[in-house]
């Protein structure tokens, strides 16, 4: 295929990719899906290779290639067939991503696309609102779907696990919808172009593949290593180290995390997929923004992983947060060690936690119906080699958007009381890391809170001589004034009158202050 | 001649003012001249005067389309804000929706805010989802965050409570507070520019508001003196309605995106007077290309956005792709060919220009192929350097292994891609076939892409305007006196039905009402009423029209109508499950019929049109075509592709199979083998 037949076909499958997605969030239901955008859809090969992906959210790049592939492995497929799948020891992340697979095929029947979106559902059951406990087993987190085909059967499973059936209804409706979307595309480009568009797709696979590796091949060959740590399960285990040794030659990178700690008690476990995904991100920023979002590059990238370690574990470890907390530290680790091979382009670390808050009880409002909230709060990004960090930004593995204090109100039955920068929470340095933010909530009706969370003893790292981020804090101010400090991982009833403050940590600062002076972001 | 009536179209762009006059008797006069930056009310009051020169006395009305704002915004010129919110939410405007715009930017950069931190305010206050008041206002806390205000002393002050849509009265009582201060104050109140929810987004519409009023109110005087001898002044908003300058100073938020507006709004009307109502408007300049549909009206998003900022007012939904005529094509990191967004701009410009520009242009394909005249462009003012634009093209060329007419017609192929991917998403995605569909081209380049894209998307018709380089200003001679407003309701349908039901909803709207038809005077505007609707749960709404029935009292049940909406746009309908009225919107607008009746001006022509040969390449190697001037086409000629047909601000090809006749002075260019 020719330079010029590569882009033009690029914009063909991207459009689609973002089609899919366009339907997937104006019709969806969940807070989640709609509002914070928790979702993402792409295209892939008869192989399970991407071939497009509308950008949405970096966790679920190289994690859904292994959803396809799971679900061809498991179900054979044919024209009408969805494949619903959440299990994060077969193609999944953590249980509240459901994923939708469905072929798109040649006259034989025989799948040569398929078309698969993810997103993010309040709740599918287990043990806490909102389907990220405070776990021990991936049992006690909800309903866990092996890859299988959609039927009437799953759905009422779905639904009945769910605390929110009426929403998993609206949100699994919206989820067909898209696939159904990309499947009538792609069977229009086919009809009109026939067999091109396979062999585009392996040209543009091709390509990704060549952009990536004369990236590569522009940074220094050598080997680096960085180890940074979780710093609790839950459950007492402290200081979970997560390790990368990676090396850099001839335009591949080999990632290997098989010095990192054993699987633990608590939910900060992950599936491969997860540790494969942050490692392709932090590769997808030293690329030119022009790069495609397709498998190709994926191949220059090698990740290796010990089984039974906590960036892969086995079931039936609990994994709820790995998803949203462990891959915000392989990220750390992964640019710390980047950070050695181009001083002159990695920034310190950034927030480094997603901030998991989940609220659930019974809503006076509507008759006692049960609800459940989720939401992850930004805090600040890290300042690098001639810029400031952003302050109150989702950074690395999230991009989701707020929930509108005005939208949340309507919906949930506790108030926003406070929502501001947390100044000063930034590292000083020659530039200043982002702040974090300040959120307090009030409450007066009982609820239970759970939160997961990470930096909360030591603040995102500084380099080339800049400090640390401050450390996030997270309260309880009961009615009566009592001012409890709550852990970082913890479930927590709260009844009326009392008051939920969360603190989220500032990004690190970069660069040692020269005479006492940093430039200052206005 | 005396008792004819006079309106008056001006677009101030960066570097031409145009005005275009129309006679109720439908003569017209058009004058070009330099824009004057500095004060842009000079060269407007200058070119006014001039469309009068044969006239003994000035009149009528000026629509006046204005980036003052637009400006004032981008460039950071605007006044010193004073905001002010519910205690608690002092840092709204920082907070934004807390995501990042590029997913893959380690230096992440967010557009700066436009407010000092030391000047927002908190007040003790406070309003549940329904406007229920948690904490009322005090007398003590208005009089103390006034003098606070007072004490910094800014040129505007904005208000933005939480929960204010609901419940307009705290932020009222500020307002007047505000207002009665004795300062000379710009005063916005939230719910005065949107009264609908999420409080950043609406903190932000309303904080833009504030900053540039100051200085469009500084301008519309300044304008208004120079202009004192017509009756009238009005300016185009950025829903491609106008309004009077007292409205457009008070509230200039409405006139940010108007610039782009005025050129939807011409496309639409040219397309009317040839009876085309589905438009896809296509304006290809140097830098982008704008594209928006049309059904018979320029569709209206609130969900529009300046320099990263969200803007919750409604505007003309205008998608913008980073490839126009002086975008650089260059071969990526992993050998695909790439079109910008980068771009030569108009210094040094494409190679051809000849002034220094070395990289490869789209333009320079186009002079590669020999679909632009070298010594034509710009009516002869500036001649092309066809060396110069060969060689960009061949160093690109060289890195491809292609030779140079296949390089350049990759060059057009990339931009095309981007191109039809722009209107995929303004159709497709939204719901919309882009075959029923014309493509309404427009901007230097549009004419010599509009046949290939509609070619590439299946479109049948291509309508190249009369006065293509004026469209913007026709826009504005052609747009009718109109207001907007919308109010959240965030109701189950089913309770809003019945007799109680229905007068409440009523009620919800009688003040906007009322000031609609206060404020646009006589004849009285006919009122249009819509409601978006939702399922409960969602977030997205879908507007629908409301049918009031003859009396204006009872609405029938709007739920099958947003069904239908919903499965045409989504796929399905979720049966049983209730249904959310989100919005209410109330549109005023008095139309201008009569007036775009007139025709263009009469082209005259010297009787056969004889064309000179060229060789061009249109895709399949050197043809010969023949080039006919534009001016020599009468009502009714008919020109048979392959050709091209040129004119001062522009070229428009015919490709082969392609027919283009002249109708009411536009080139309506169809596909001979669907019409």
């Amino acid at each position: 295929m020719n330079p010029i037949e590569l882009e033009v076909f690029r914009h063909l499958f991207a459009s689609i990719a973002e089609e899919m997605g366009v339907v997937l969030m104006r019709s969806s239901f969940s807070p989640n899906i709609k509002e914070r955008r928790d979702f993402s859809c792409a295209i892939f090969d008869a192989s399970a290779e991407m071939v497009a992906q509308a950008a949405h959210i970096p966790v679920h790049l190289g994690s859904t290639p292994m959803s396809v592939a799971a679900a061809r492995q498991a179900v054979e497929m044919s024209s009408g067939d969805h494949v619903v799948l959440n299990d994060p020891y077969a193609g999944g992340t953590h249980l509240p991503d459901i994923t939708f697979v469905s072929p798109v095929c040649d006259g034989e029947g025989k799948p040569i696309f398929y078309v698969a979106n993810r997103a993010h559902h309040a709740d599918v059951g287990g043990k806490t609102p909102g389907s990220l406990p405070l776990s021990k087993s991936i049992d006690e987190e909800g309903i866990r779907i092996s890859p299988r085909r959609w039927d009437s059967e799953i759905e009422e499973q779905i639904l009945d696990a769910s605390r929110t059936p009426e929403e998993r209804r609206g949100d699994l409706m919206a989820q067909i919808a898209a696939n159904r979307r990309g499947i009538d595309r792609l069977s229009e480009e086919l009809r009109r172009r026939g067999d091109t568009l396979l062999s585009a797709a392996t040209a543009l696979q091709d390509h990704s593949e060549r952009f990536m590796a004369s990236t590569l091949e522009e940074m220094p060959d050598g080997s680096w290593s960085f180890e940074d740590q979780l710093e609790d399960d839950g459950f007492g285990t402290e200081s979970i180290a997560i390790h990368a040794d990676i090396t850099i030659e001839g335009g591949r990178a080999v990632v290997d995390f098989s010095d990192s700690a054993p699987q633990v008690t608590g939910p900060v476990n992950v599936p491969r997929a997860v540790t494969v995904s942050a490692t392709l991100y932090a590769f997808r920023c030293l690329a030119d923004r022009q790069l495609p979002s397709n498998g190709g590059y994926m191949r220059c990238i090698e990740v290796l992983t010990d089984k039974g370690t906590v960036v892969d574990a086995e079931a039936p470890a609990p994994v709820a947060i790995g998803n949203v907390e462990t891959s915000q530290r392989i990220t750390d680790v992964v640019f710390g060690a980047l950070a050695q091979a181009l001083p002159e382009r990695i920034p310190a670390a950034s927030c480094g936690t997603m901030n998991n808050l989940t609220i659930g009880g019974d809503d006076v409002r509507r008759g006692g119906q049960p609800y459940a909230y989720y939401e992850t709060i930004a805090g600040g990004s890290g300042a690098g080699p001639g810029f400031d960090g952003a302050s109150a930004v989702h950074t690395h593995m999230t991009n989701t958007l707020n929930t509108p204090v005005e939208a949340l109100e309507h919906a949930y039955p506790f108030r926003v009381e406070r929502y501001g920068l947390r100044r000063g929470s930034g590292g000083s340095g020659r530039y200043r890391g982002g702040d974090g933010v300040i959120r307090s909530y009030f409450f007066d009706t009982p609820a239970t809170i759970t939160v997961m969370t990470e930096r909360r003893a030591v603040g995102p790292y500084g380099l080339a001589g800049g400090d640390a981020g401050k450390p996030g804090v997270n309260r309880v101010i009961r009615a009566d004034g009592v001012d409890e400090n709550l852990a970082a991982k913890q479930v927590v009833d709260v009844e009326a009158g009392d008051r939920l403050v969360i603190e989220t940590p500032g990004g690190g600062g970069w660069g040692e202050l020269k005479n006492g002076v940093e430039s200052r972001d206005c | 001649m005396d008792d004819e009536e006079i309106r008056i179209g001006v677009d101030t762009g960066g570097t031409f003012t145009d005005v275009i006059m129309q006679g109720s008797n439908g003569s017209v006069r058009v004058h070009k001249l330099l824009s004057t930056p500095g004060d842009p009310s000079r060269a407007i009051g200058d070119g006014v005067r001039a469309v009068f020169e044969k006239r003994e006395t000035m009149g009528g009305e000026v629509i006046h389309g204005t980036t003052v704002a637009t400006n004032a915004l981008l460039e950071r010129q605007g006044g010193k804000v004073a905001f002010v919110t519910t205690e608690g939410f002092e840092d709204l405007l920082w907070m934004r929706r807390q995501n990042r715009p590029e997913l893959y930017a380690l230096n992440i950069e967010l557009p700066s805010a436009l407010v000092d931190e030391g000047v927002c305010f908190g007040v003790r206050e406070r309003l549940d989802a329904e406007g229920e008041v948690i904490e009322a206002l005090s007398d003590e806390a208005v009089e103390q965050v006034v003098g606070e205000v007072a004490a910094v002393d800014p040129d505007a002050v904005v208000i933005c409570l939480l929960h204010s849509y609901a419940n307009r009265e705290h932020e009222e009582r500020l307002a007047a507070a505000f207002r009665s201060s004795g300062r000379d104050w710009h005063v916005t109140a939230s719910t005065e520019v949107t009264a609908t929810f999420r409080e950043y987004e609406r903190a932000s519409t309303t904080t833009v508001n504030g900053y540039v009023g100051p200085v469009m109110g500084r301008y519309l005087q300044r304008l208004g003196e120079r202009l004192k001898d017509v009756d009238r002044l009005e300016v185009l908003q950025s829903h491609g309605g106008r309004a009077d300058a007292g409205h457009a100073a008070r509230l200039p938020v409405h006139t940010v995106l108007s610039g782009p507006a005025g050129g939807v709004v011409g496309a639409v009307e040219t397309a009317k007077s040839l009876s085309v109502e589905q438009v896809i408007s296509f304006d290809m300049g140097g830098t982008s290309t704008d594209v928006s549909l049309a059904d018979g009206e320029a569709t209206l998003t609130d969900e529009g956005q300046i320099g990263g900022m969200p803007l919750q007012v409604p505007v003309i939904d205008i998608y913008t792709v980073g490839a126009g005529g002086g975008s650089i094509a260059y071969v990526d990191a992993g050998g695909a060919l790439r079109v910008g967004p980068r771009s030569a701009g108009a210094d040094p410009g494409p190679a051809a220009y000849g002034r220094g520009g070395s990289q490869p242009t789209v333009t320079d394909a186009h002079v590669v192929l020999g679909s632009l005249r070298p010594e034509q462009f710009l009516g002869g003012r500036m001649k092309l350097d066809v060396e110069a634009a060969g060689a960009a093209v061949d160093k690109l060329g060289e890195k491809l292994g292609t030779s140079r007419p296949e390089t350049a017609r990759g060059i057009l192929d990339v931009a095309d891609a981007a191109m039809a991917r722009a209107i995929k998403v303004i159709s497709l995605e939204r719901g919309h076939d882009p075959r029923g569909y014309a493509l309404v081209a427009f901007g230097g380049a549009g004419g010599l892409h509009a046949c290939r894209l509609a070619q590439a998307l299946e479109m049948s018709t291509v309508v190249v305007p009369s006065f293509p380089g004026l469209l913007s200003a026709v826009g504005m001679l052609r747009s009718d006196p109109r207001r907007l407003y919308s109010r959240t309701v965030l109701r189950p349908v089913r309770e809003c039905l019945d007799s109680p039901g229905q007068q409440e909803v009523r009620e919800v709207m009688r003040p906007a009402e009322e000031r609609a038809c206060r404020e646009m005077g006589e004849p009285e505007p006919e009122l249009n009423w819509t409601v978006s609707l939702r399922y409960q749960g969602q977030s997205y709404a879908i507007s629908v029209d409301v049918d009031w029935g003859a009396d204006k009292t009872a609405w029938t049940d709007p739920s099958p109508a947003f069904e239908r909406e919903h499965d045409r746009l989504y796929g399905y309908i979720a049966e049983g499950r209730p249904i959310e009225l989100v919005d209410l919107r109330l549109e005023a607008r008095r139309s201008g019929a009569g007036w775009s009746g007139a025709k263009a001006t009469e082209h005259v022509s010297d009787g056969e049109i004889e064309g000179e040969m060229m060789t061009i390449d249109l895709g399949a190697g050197p043809t010969p075509v023949e080039v006919i001037a534009r001016a020599a086409l009468s009502e009714g000629a008919e020109v048979p592709g392959p050709a091209v047909i040129t004119e001062y601000s522009g070229t428009s090809i015919v490709l082969d199979g392609w027919s283009a006749t002249v109708e009411s002075g536009h080139l309506l260019i169809q596909n001979q083998g669907t019409s």
